[in-house]
């Protein structure tokens, strides 16, 4: 937090435990010229007017009775005491500029969405920082002052309402925290409660497995029996924690409904239009138009081979390949050459640019030509 | 998916045509028609002039990466500098006197050209210099590779729907390959390149193969170790898509735990097969049947039972149980029982909670351009670079007596 | 927004789609023009005014169109035994002789020699089918220097657009025994939309399926006496299967029916010939009556089947033709692209890691120049007065 280093010559600085502000013997009030020294308990008040600081001892003095002018020499500025505070920052400078930042925000407090366009708001940054910029350099700050009324008079109820927003999504924020810190807390202890059952019904489970076998029950059965009966067990809780569950559940979408809605994301999401289920082959589908694969073919070649066990036991399958000798079989019987190069070369004539043509229809084409 | 536009050229100007008149220039000068370029000779044949015309279609931008197999370029067309590409140029090494042009470069050639997939790399075009140097005209994917953004736990975030997102456009891509009877033997996060905008793409398919007929030996010696199924170890010549999806099982397992799952060091093939073992269960005919009859096949001293699903589920929580199941399923050591791609689609892992994510949402920045120009310029097989700093890193080894 | 792709669509992807398929018109037209810009090229490499080439304008000791044509059928032949003497398997023959057939759509013989061409085009098959042989093992097999096969296969690469996968009919006529031989079973495979009575009635059907004629390339004739039971019915469909495979193996090889129709169109061609009433019972499980595409697939496998039939071995060049050919063609091929392998090397040279050594060379140079002009100044201006 510190912007520029420590103080000059402090030889002996200690960190204040209550307030963290890293604190020197050499210290001294510019009023009443009191030391730490003297004065272990000292603490310093700014007043935002004009960031002159003082102990509190002297405020006390001089502001109590009511508005006074600030003692520091060459100032005289009318202070009031309940604007003393404690400086946040050291650089007294930082202090000032976040204390105009506050208040230009409090007014200027528009949000993104209010904007039709990223360009718009940006300009809208742009312009309030050039605000802030003059009044914490002091520049044109007449004309800047009358911006600011002028902004603040028209648009006070915008304000308001953006100030409302923010207040409430900071309470429900931390409302929502609060819940899911709950709900955390509740499954734990849901979860340790259960572990708890569980053991205590297999201690059961055993003392009563015990008992039956010590009064001279079959071994089997009993044991059958006692499996049974956990498993019973288990599968009725199984049963009622999913039961719990889906209230759960039920409860959770009821309570969206009544408006104490859980903030994961602050728009709301559009449901994306169902996608076409996936298909693997990627729309490509290979199929046997002029015949029917068999499970087997008697032809002595596939015969002999799928009895060759060096051939099968590497993978080599039979079945796959009459498949495709068959495809082969097939494979071109409904095109016809004649026509559909003879097609493709009137094309190529009709049409310069089509890059259909290829091989040697370019000697037809140039012969044509 | 009609047409894919690789190779689409459009049709030549009549203006550009070659005039056959009765008298052209002699060879050594070009003719003044003023549309001949130099490049070519006076009359060039119509592969030649096709050749031509792609190549001047891309003006060549910085280097992004330079492997020992090829160079990557940055580049755009020059119709439109917004269409950005990426141009592999493969070099041309020491091995050319043994074979020519390499059976990597081949089979990435042939392989691209008849796929066309949102998660497949596209090769838009293949042109040659007149250095007779082979260059790839590949998608240009800035965003660099999926393996970064695992690895940069600093800094990237990921959730399980992300992961449900990525993992869905591999098996995509994988799927698809395997419908048009290719393997692509070669699936690990340093593959899966990422586009601008947020899309896996599946690449380098230099170590990719059809799948063969029955009694057509296939390499076993193929697959970057770490992502090798078991059936590879244990020398099988006879596989199908299942290795592709066990492979896709440990991208699956890195992306959740974010770092790999069979991670042997060092990576010899026993520490490889231990790891297995441990992790997901000795291998034997209870779980098995007829692994003892592969040529590879070792019988274990120390038998570990296959994992129950808790410990699974323990270790890879984040997917949840839908999830972890599924990895299961593709984690499974017979690959019979293993599922296949189709099978991993239909999982209802990818219809349950959570959705996976948009592509807009999916985080970004696995090492960008450079990353990507590393990428293309490795070869299939290797671990990743800067991984381990051995020489010998290279899994891959070209088997001549096996056949492929 | 389901996309639904059926067998058809995932053919529309493929390459051969999109790059190799052509009309019958489109086809002859790319052929002309190739053979014209060789030509074109002709003249200037033997110009008219000195070479015997010409007479009256016209090439008349160059290779016609027509010649180019057969001399490349008989380079297809030449893969498919060369391919066969390997025992490479059926994939690499048929890749193989695609990719020569492509690239002679944009390349001529009289630019290109196949002699030169064909063993690379079989390399690189091998090489993309997954079937592997180290070039110096090839290259001791087929008697040619390892460079000399090398050389060309960056202009095959170029010719063959980069694009390298080859649909094939093969595995497709596995899966057509497979059905056949279910269906035979009593065990159908049925389709939607396809009224067929049911697996019994099927199988009843095929076993009063009227006999192949007596054109028809299957081996399999009907029991001179006897009811007709299943397993007749089964060696009727194995040897119309064998019928058609090997009218895949040359006909369909040696033809322009991969660039004119699909893998699926051949195949059923290739049964049609077979067996055609087996073939017809097929389809008709295949195809609703009442589908506008019925009609158009029916005459679209006849027309295939037609090409198919209409090829005959004696059509292949013989030894002695094809050496008449080749020596015209060396009276009149391109002498530029005779030293392949030389162009090659000085391609690559000038080639990766030519732009960084041009960089050196530059720099090199610019240093060298520069120390030369401080060396002058070094040692003051030179002595004869100037500078």
């Amino acid at each position: 937090m510190s912007r520029i280093a420590a103080p000059k010559a402090a030889p002996v600085s200690k960190r204040d435990p209550r307030t963290g502000v890293v604190q020197s013997q050499d210290d001294v009030c510019p009023v009443c010229k009191s030391a730490r020294y003297m004065n272990p308990s000292l603490r310093f008040l700014v007043n935002p007017e004009c960031y002159h600081k003082m102990c509190e001892s002297c405020v006390d003095r001089i502001f109590s009775h009511g508005p006074a002018a600030c003692p520091i020499k060459g100032c005289g500025r009318t202070l009031r005491k309940h604007r003393f505070r404690e400086q946040t920052f050291e650089d007294i400078k930082v202090e000032r500029e976040v204390d105009i930042r506050k208040k230009v925000g409090a007014t200027f407090n528009r949000r993104e969405e209010d904007f039709e366009t990223l360009l718009a708001f940006n300009d809208y940054l742009n312009d309030v920082e050039d605000i802030t910029f003059n009044l914490i350099n002091g520049i044109d700050l007449e004309e800047t002052n009358k911006k600011f009324e002028a902004y603040t008079r028209a648009h006070g109820k915008e304000i308001e309402e953006n100030a409302q927003m923010a207040v409430q999504e900071r309470q429900s924020f931390s409302a929502a925290q609060k819940l899911e810190r709950q709900q955390a807390r509740e499954r734990r202890e849901a979860a340790r409660r259960e572990e708890e059952e569980e053991k205590r019904e297999v201690e059961e489970n055993r003392r009563d497995v015990l008992n039956r076998l010590a009064s001279g029950a079959d071994a089997e059965t009993v044991a059958k029996e006692g499996q049974r009966v956990q498993l019973k067990k288990r599968m009725d809780r199984q049963a009622a924690t999913e039961r719990q569950r889906q209230l759960q559940a039920a409860e959770d979408t009821q309570s969206e409904r009544n408006g104490r809605f859980i903030i994961k994301g602050l728009r709301t999401k559009q449901k994306p239009e169902p996608e076409a289920p996936v298909d693997p082959f990627g729309g490509l589908r290979l199929v046997d138009s002029y015949f029917t694969l068999q499970d087997d073919y008697i032809w002595e070649g596939i015969q002999e081979a799928s009895k060759d066990i060096k051939q099968t036991a590497g993978g080599y399958d039979v079945r796959d390949y009459a498949h495709r000798s068959l495809v082969a079989a097939f494979s071109g019987l409904g095109v016809f050459v004649a026509d559909e190069m003879t097609q493709r070369g009137q094309l190529a004539q009709n049409d310069c640019a089509v890059s259909e043509s290829v091989g040697f229809k370019d000697a037809e084409m140039i012969s044509a030509s | 998916m009609a047409t894919s536009p690789a190779l689409d050229v459009p049709p030549e100007p009549p203006s550009k045509r070659r005039k056959t008149s009765q008298d052209p220039p002699s060879r050594n000068e070009s003719p003044d028609i003023g549309t001949v370029p130099s490049s070519l000779p006076a009359v060039a044949d119509l592969a030649e002039q096709l050749d031509d015309l792609e190549r001047k279609k891309y003006v060549k931008g910085q280097k992004l990466g330079s492997g020992q197999y090829a160079d990557v370029f940055s580049a755009h067309l020059v119709s439109d500098p917004s269409k950005l590409v990426a141009i592999k140029k493969i070099k041309v090494g020491p091995e050319v006197k043994e074979f020519g042009i390499s059976y990597d470069s081949l089979r990435e050639i042939r392989f691209l050209q008849e796929l066309d997939h949102p998660n497949i790399i596209k090769l838009h075009a293949v042109f040659s210099t007149k250095n007779q140097n082979l260059n790839l005209v590949l998608e240009h994917l800035p965003q660099g590779d999926l393996l970064k953004l695992i690895q940069d736990t600093a800094s990237i975030t990921y959730t399980a729907a992300d992961i449900k997102a990525w993992m869905l456009m591999l098996m995509r891509a994988t799927h698809f390959c395997h419908a048009h009877g290719i393997l692509h033997r070669d699936i690990k996060p340093n593959n899966l390149l990422l586009a601008a905008d947020g899309s896996v793409k599946l690449a380098d398919f230099g170590l990719a193969r059809a799948m063969a007929d029955p009694f057509q030996h296939m390499t076993y010696n193929t697959i970057t170790i770490w992502y090798r199924p078991p059936e590879l170890f244990f020398q099988a010549q006879h596989y199908g898509g299942a290795v592709d999806v066990w492979s896709c099982g440990c991208v699956f397992a890195e992306l959740i735990s974010r770092e790999v799952l069979f991670r042997a060091w060092p990576e010899t093939e026993i520490n490889m097969v231990k790891l297995i073992c441990e992790k997901v269960g000795t291998p034997m005919e209870e779980n098995w049947p007829g692994v003892s009859k592969l040529r590879g096949y070792v019988t274990p001293t120390d038998i570990v039972p296959l994992k129950p699903k808790e410990q699974w589920f323990a270790a890879f929580r984040a997917v949840g149980e839908v999830g972890v199941d599924l990895l299961i399923k593709m984690l499974t050591l017979d690959p019979r029982e293993r599922l296949t791609a189709e099978g991993v689609l239909r999982h209802e892992y990818w219809t349950s909670d959570p959705r996976p994510s948009k592509l807009r949402d999916l985080p970004r920045k696995g090492g960008g351009e450079k990353a990507m120009g590393q990428d293309l310029t490795q070869r299939g097989g290797e671990l990743p670079r800067g991984d381990t700093g051995r020489a010998d890193r290279v899994a891959r080894k070209i088997d001549f007596g096996a056949g492929r | 927004m389901t996309q639904h792709l059926n067998e058809d669509d995932l053919y529309r992807t493929s390459s051969q789609y999109r790059l190799w398929s052509f009309s019958p018109e489109s086809l002859a037209t790319l052929r002309r023009k190739t053979h014209e810009l060789a030509i074109t090229r002709a003249s200037q490499y033997a110009p008219k005014s000195k070479s015997s080439l010409w007479q009256d304008g016209t090439a008349v000791d160059c290779l016609n169109a027509e010649e180019c044509l057969r001399l490349v059928q008989r380079y297809l032949d030449q893969v498919r035994t060369t391919s066969d003497h390997f025992k490479w398997p059926v994939p690499v023959k048929a890749t193989a002789a695609q990719y020569l057939a492509r690239f002679y759509l944009s390349n001529s013989p009289l630019t290109y020699p196949p002699k030169e061409i064909y063993k690379t085009v079989l390399f690189l098959a091998c090489k993309t089918e997954a079937t592997h042989m180290t070039l110096s093992e090839y290259a001791r097999r087929i008697s040619t220097p390892a460079d000399e096969v090398l050389a060309p296969e960056y202009k095959v690469m170029q010719a063959l657009r980069f694009t390298l996968d080859v649909r094939q009919p093969y595995r497709g006529l596995k899966g057509v025994l497979m059905e056949l031989l279910n269906l035979a079973e009593g065990r159908v495979g049925e389709v939607e939309c396809v009224e067929t009575g049911g697996a019994k009635a099927l199988q009843a059907e095929m076993l009063a399926l009227e006999v192949p004629a007596r054109t028809a390339q299957t081996m399999w004739s009907a029991k001179a006496a006897g009811k007709i039971e299943s397993k007749d019915v089964m060696d009727r469909i194995n040897a119309a299967y064998s019928a058609a495979r090997t009218i895949l193996d040359g006909p369909a090889l040696l033809t322009d029916a991969y660039f004119l129709f699909t893998p699926s169109q051949i195949l059923l061609a290739a049964l049609h010939l077979a067996d055609e009433p087996l073939t017809s019972f097929y389809l008709r499980t295949k195809l609703p009556l009442d589908s506008d595409l019925r009609p158009k697939i029916l005459t679209t496998i006849a027309a295939c089947a037609e090409l198919l039939a209409s090829f005959s071995g004696s059509h292949i060049l013989s030894k002695d033709e094809r050496a008449a050919l080749e020596q015209k063609l060396e009276g009149c091929r391109d002498p530029s692209t005779r030293d392949l392998v030389g162009s090659h090397a000085v391609a690559k040279r000038g080639g990766d890691g030519g732009e960084e050594a041009e960089e050196k060379a530059r720099k090199k140079k610019a240093a060298r120049e520069k120390h030369l002009k401080e060396g002058d100044d070094l040692f003051g201006p030179s002595l004869n007065g100037k500078g």
